[in-house]
Formats: C-alpha cells, sequence, structure tokens
C-alpha cells in the first residue's frame, strides 16, 4: 500500500469504521433482540451476538398484544403538530429579533434562550395546572401545545443564526424594488432559509418523537400513549421485561427518525453550519 | 433624471456621529463619487439617500420632494450594491424582472425591457442561469442590469466594483462610464478608491469623519485641494508631506527652508504665503511634481540620496532621502537612477502645496 493510501487508511476509514461500529451496535442489538425466540434470549450459553434461529414472536406481541401502532400514529401527531406549530412561530420570532431591530431585541432573543435552560422537571408542574384548566388533560393535544414551550426556544435561536447568515442587502434590495416585509420574507427569506428551517424541522420532529416526561405526565389511558411511554409502561410489567417486544419497538421506534434524517441529511449539514454558499 | 439635494444631512448612531451636516446639490444627470477611507461616513450618506438609513437631523429633495419620510420603494431609486446582492434562488432572469414584476408591469413589457438591457450589459446568454453560475464579473452586471431594467431616477453604487479583481475592475469601470453616458441617470457613486473617484465622476465629494472636506471636479481636487487630507488622499502615489519647513522672505522674494531643501515660492502662491514669512509650515510634494534634472541652479534643484528604485513601466517611483526625511519621486523611465547615489531633482514650483501647520488648510 503507498505511503499516502495508508495514511488515509489510519487517519480516516480506521476511525470512521470503528465509530460505525459504536454507532451502529445498538441497532444491531435491538434488530437481533427482535427477532431471537425467548429461549434463545435467555440461554446464556449461546453467542449472544448471533441469531440462532429466527423468531417472529416478538413481532407478533408488538403488534398485536399491544396498542403499538396506535402509538405510533399518536407519536406521528404529535410531533408533526408540534413541529408544525414551533416552526412557524419560531420563524416569524427568529426573523423580528434578528432583521426588524426593535427596542429590546437583543434581550428578547436572550430570554427565549433562557427559556430553553429551564428543565421540563421543573416546569412539568406548573404546565400540569395548564393542561387540566384547559380540559387537555389526557389528550394528545396537550402534548402538541406543551412541546413547542421547548421546541420554539430552540427552533428560534437554530433560525436566528441561519437568518443572520442571508445577506441584508438582500433584503435591502427587494425593499427598494417595492416589496413588503412579509413579500420579502416569504419570497426571499424563506425560500433562502430552507435548509435551516429542514434541519429544525428535523430537529423538533426528533425532540418530539423521543419526548418522555411530558408525555408520561400527561397522558394517562393507554389508547393515547406515545411509542416511548407506551413501550416502557405496557411492555416493563413490576420488574418483568419482556426484552423481545420491547427492542422490536425500540427498533420500529427509531425507524422513522431514522429515515427523516437520511432524506435530508445534506440540507440538515447545511443547517447546522448556516451558510449560505453563493 | 433627477436632482439630489442634501440640506445640513446629519445621522448619529447613539452617540457616534457618522455623518455630520452634510449639504450638496446633485445635478440632473450628474455622476457624482462619494469618496474617502472606510468609516467617514459616505456609504451612511449614500443609504440615507436610498431610505434604508433614517436622517437624524435635515433634510433630503429628490426632485423636489422632499423624502426624509418617504420609503425606499418610494424613491424610485435602485441601488447597486458591493456583494451584488443577487437573490440566489432565481434565475438571472428572475433577479431582473423582480422589481417590474412588483410594479405590475405587464409580463411582455418585463421580457421586452430584460431583454434589452441584457443585451446592452452582453448578459443575454445568461438569462436562465442561477447566481452561483456565473463569475464575479457576470453577477456584477446582473446586479446592474436588475437596476437599469427599472429605470428609476437615481442609481446609488455602492462600491460595487470591490470584489471584482484588479483587471476586470478597470474594464467595469470603463463599461460603467459609458453606460452612465449612454443612460444618463443622475448617479452616486460610494467608492474608498481614489483612482475610481478621478476616473468616473462629474464631481467628486471627499468625506472624512462624516463631514464633507472638498466638492469638486476631479482635476480641480487634484490640483487645488483645500487642506492636507484630501491632498495626501486624492492621487497616486500619495503626495510627499514635509513637515516644519520654515518661510523666508528675501527681499521681494519668498523661500520655503528646511535641511537639505531650498524652494523659491512660486509668483502665484507669493501673496498668500507672505504672512507665514518667519513661521513654520508643511510643504506638500506630489511625487510626479519631482523631477531628475541635469542643473544644479536651475530654481527648485535639489541634490538627493537615493534609497529605492522601482520602476514600474511608464514611470520609476524613486525613494530618496533629503536632510533626513524621505520624499517619493516619479521620474522619467529614461533615467539611469541607481541606489546608494546622488540624485539631482528639481520641483515643479508652481505645483507646490502650502498647509497651515496647526489647521493643515491649505495655504493659498
Amino acid at each position: 500500500m503507498p505511503q499516502k493510501q495508508r495514511e488515509k487508511f489510519f487517519r480516516f476509514y480506521l476511525p470512521l469504521f470503528l465509530f460505525l461500529v459504536f454507532l451502529l451496535f445498538p441497532f444491531y442489538w435491538m434488530f437481533a433482540t427482535t427477532f431471537k425466540s425467548d429461549v434463545e434470549l435467555y440461554n446464556l450459553k449461546l453467542n449472544p451476538f448471533l441469531i440462532h434461529t429466527w423468531s417472529l414472536a416478538n413481532l407478533k406481541h408488538l403488534f398485536f398484544e399491544t396498542r403499538f401502532l396506535r402509538w405510533l400514529y399518536n407519536t406521528f401527531f404529535v410531533a408533526i403538530t408540534s413541529t408544525v406549530i414551533s416552526l412557524s412561530a419560531s420563524l416569524l420570532a427568529a426573523y423580528g429579533i434578528q432583521r426588524i431591530r426593535f427596542k429590546g431585541s437583543n434581550l428578547m432573543g436572550i430570554g427565549i434562550f433562557f427559556c430553553y435552560l429551564v428543565p421540563p422537571t421543573i416546569l412539568f408542574i406548573p404546565l400540569a395546572t395548564m393542561i387540566f384548566k384547559l380540559h387537555l388533560w389526557d389528550s394528545l393535544w396537550a402534548l402538541s401545545l406543551i412541546y413547542p414551550t421547548f421546541l420554539i426556544p430552540f427552533c428560534t435561536w437554530l433560525l436566528m443564526g441561519y437568518f443572520n447568515s442571508i445577506p441584508k442587502e438582500l433584503e435591502e434590495c427587494a425593499m427598494m424594488d417595492g416589496a413588503s416585509r412579509m413579500w420579502i420574507f416569504w419570497r426571499v427569506i424563506i425560500p433562502l432559509s430552507l435548509p435551516g428551517i429542514l434541519s429544525a424541522g428535523i430537529f423538533a420532529f426528533t425532540l418530539s418523537w423521543n419526548e418522555y416526561l411530558y408525555a408520561l405526565t400527561f397522558i394517562s389511558s393507554s389508547l393515547k400513549k406515545t411509542v416511548s411511554v407506551g413501550l416502557v409502561t405496557e411492555l416493563v410489567r413490576g420488574d418483568v421485561y419482556h426484552w423481545g417486544p420491547l427492542m422490536a419497538g425500540a427498533l420500529f421506534g427509531s425507524v422513522p427518525v431514522a429515515l427523516v434524517y437520511s432524506f435530508f441529511v445534506e440540507y440538515y449539514v447545511a443547517g447546522i453550519t448556516g451558510a449560505l454558499k453563493e | 433624471m433627477a436632482e439630489v439635494v442634501l440640506k445640513n444631512v446629519g445621522k448619529k448612531f447613539g452617540d457616534v456621529v457618522a455623518v455630520d451636516d452634510f449639504s450638496l446639490t446633485i445635478r440632473h444627470g450628474e455622476f457624482m463619487v462619494f469618496v474617502g477611507p472606510s468609516g467617514c461616513g459616505k456609504t451612511t450618506t449614500l443609504r440615507m439617500i436610498a431610505g434604508l438609513e433614517d436622517i437624524t437631523s435635515g433634510e433630503i429633495f429628490i426632485d423636489d420632494r422632499k423624502v426624509n419620510h418617504v420609503p425606499p420603494k418610494d424613491r424610485d431609486i435602485a441601488m447597486v450594491f458591493q456583494n451584488y446582492a443577487l437573490y440566489p434562488h432565481m434565475s438571472v432572469y428572475q433577479n431582473m424582472a423582480f422589481g417590474l414584476k412588483l410594479k405590475k408591469v405587464p409580463k411582455d413589457e418585463i421580457d421586452r425591457r430584460v431583454g434589452e438591457t441584457a443585451a446592452m450589459l452582453g448578459i443575454l446568454d445568461f438569462l436562465k442561469r442561477k447566481p452561483k453560475e456565473l463569475s464575479g464579473g457576470q453577477r456584477q452586471r446582473v446586479a446592474l442590469g436588475r437596476a437599469i431594467v427599472r429605470t428609476p431616477k437615481v442609481y446609488l453604487f455602492d462600491e460595487p466594483l470591490s470584489n471584482l479583481d484588479a483587471k476586470l475592475r478597470v474594464q467595469m469601470r470603463l463599461e460603467l462610464k459609458k453606460l452612465h453616458e449612454q443612460i444618463g441617470t443622475t448617479s452616486i457613486y460610494v467608492t474608498h478608491d481614489q483612482i475610481e473617484a478621478m476616473t468616473m465622476g462629474d464631481r467628486i465629494v471627499v468625506m472624512k469623519d462624516g463631514r464633507v472636506q472638498q466638492v469638486g471636479e476631479p482635476l480641480e481636487i487634484y490640483m487645488h485641494p483645500v487642506n492636507r487630507f484630501v491632498a495626501g488622499f486624492i492621487g497616486s502615489p500619495t503626495m510627499n508631506f514635509i513637515e516644519g519647513v520654515r518661510v523666508e522672505k528675501e527681499g521681494e522674494d519668498l523661500f520655503v527652508i528646511t535641511e537639505g531643501l531650498r524652494l523659491p515660492v512660486a509668483a502665484e502662491k507669493r501673496e498668500a504665503l507672505a504672512p507665514y514669512a518667519g513661521r513654520e509650515i508643511t510643504l506638500g510634494v506630489r511625487p510626479e511634481d519631482l523631477s531628475e534634472t541635469e542643473f544644479p541652479d536651475a530654481p527648485g534643484a535639489f541634490t538627493a540620496f537615493v534609497e529605492v528604485v522601482q520602476p514600474v513601466g511608464n514611470q520609476i517611483y524613486v525613494d530618496v532621502r533629503v536632510g533626513g526625511r524621505d520624499l517619493l519621486a516619479s521620474i522619467s523611465p529614461q533615467s539611469r537612477v541607481k541606489t546608494k547615489q546622488d540624485i539631482l531633482l528639481k520641483a515643479r514650483l508652481e505645483n507646490l502645496h502650502f498647509f497651515d501647520a496647526d489647521t493643515e488648510e491649505a495655504i493659498g
């Protein structure tokens, strides 16, 4: 192997490979556990990394003996509604703070960021009171409205950074051409910010998808649970872990997020780096 | 075409004065250049004319209409920005048609105007491309086209050529000038490059620290700068300044004297300089007003020691030392001047500049 290739192998491909193994192993573990029978799973004499006899029993348990599909639907519903609400609010907030330099706009930006720093463990009690008074207890809308409390600050900050990378002259030029603020916002800012909006959206979607604490507190009936809460509350009974269906649920619960990421990975990277390349 | 009038215009950012008491009349069809070092307020002034910046004090008129509180879109102006400000997600055609569409100009009229302008600028072949597929020069043309196609009353240029490489800049400078002669619309052009200012402007405004230093035609400013700043800013290479030069009267004649240098004052400057007899002033002499001579007794001749020789082709720049001071002379390329030798130089006396040592104002 020539010197240059060897160097590239050790400095690039080998670390990449190790990183991939580290990253993908949990998925493999979920996959392997899903397709093993209970007998094989608890037999310590067998190699735990291999599947000796394939079994669909865990999938059957997950899909037919729990309300997994319903939970999946609930999670989608909550993730999508809260993402849409958060993005709409954040786009306007971020644009306002970043570009309409009104008095106290900086302070407002910082204030919004501080909201993000308050942990849900402190917030869920007062929020519970509010949800109760709004008669949204045990309703998916409770989550759709609560998630934006941490999604909006996050998305706003991400979008503020992104808007900042769009040259101000573009807007000024449009203004002289006779465009109104809203027109500029729709026709110039939004199209140019698509990478930023997509990455904020992916973040929001993932955070809502994985959220646990609020979903656990505000939802009690089995039909309205999300995947993260449903799996843990209904497949861990007392101190009995139904590892097979649990892992199957984890696997199928993480697939949508993985798909979302892989479809938009380019936009996502551009959104994070905030670069508007000409 | 339009006349732009600024009356005592001022701009403050908090406590910082960006533009102070700026008064100027820009005539119909004039190409006016604002020039000055960065932070001198030239761009701020332009932006106030555009309506992108509020005015703290004073008044701005475009064609007798006071526009202090008129939003940019209603001022009938177009601006070309340094970074072109082309919409990256739109094609060249869409970029150029943007303003016309907003004005609800009929589609075939837009097509015609964009086509004509693109042909004039030589960008007809790029109409379908996105800005990122164009070179810097082509982008700049599109930006110009976008301004021209709207046929506004006034064009504003904010350092439009600074992002181009040197060669292209010279070419675009020429094209812009031709374009202005063809279209004839009142134009205001901001630059920090004094060569751009000299070559393009019908008139130039030299600014410093938010204040107008001098307004005039390029050569007028070059020949008769009103103060030391303008004298140093306009002209390339820059003027030599010799501080602590004594003015002495000998009979009818005046001399300016410093170590190694004794220059008679030209007749037309004598009267103005006479009150300074016995005092110290600052002497300014442009490198191109120093030439090599063979006659040591010629008026204005002096000996200098050559330190560095820089031939540039049509001229030779010679760094010389006279009485402990460094001077730059721009002499004929035929000269056989060598480093570490004495050279006999002669100053063109009628072109000497004198500045008050305290106020730095020009004398005479």
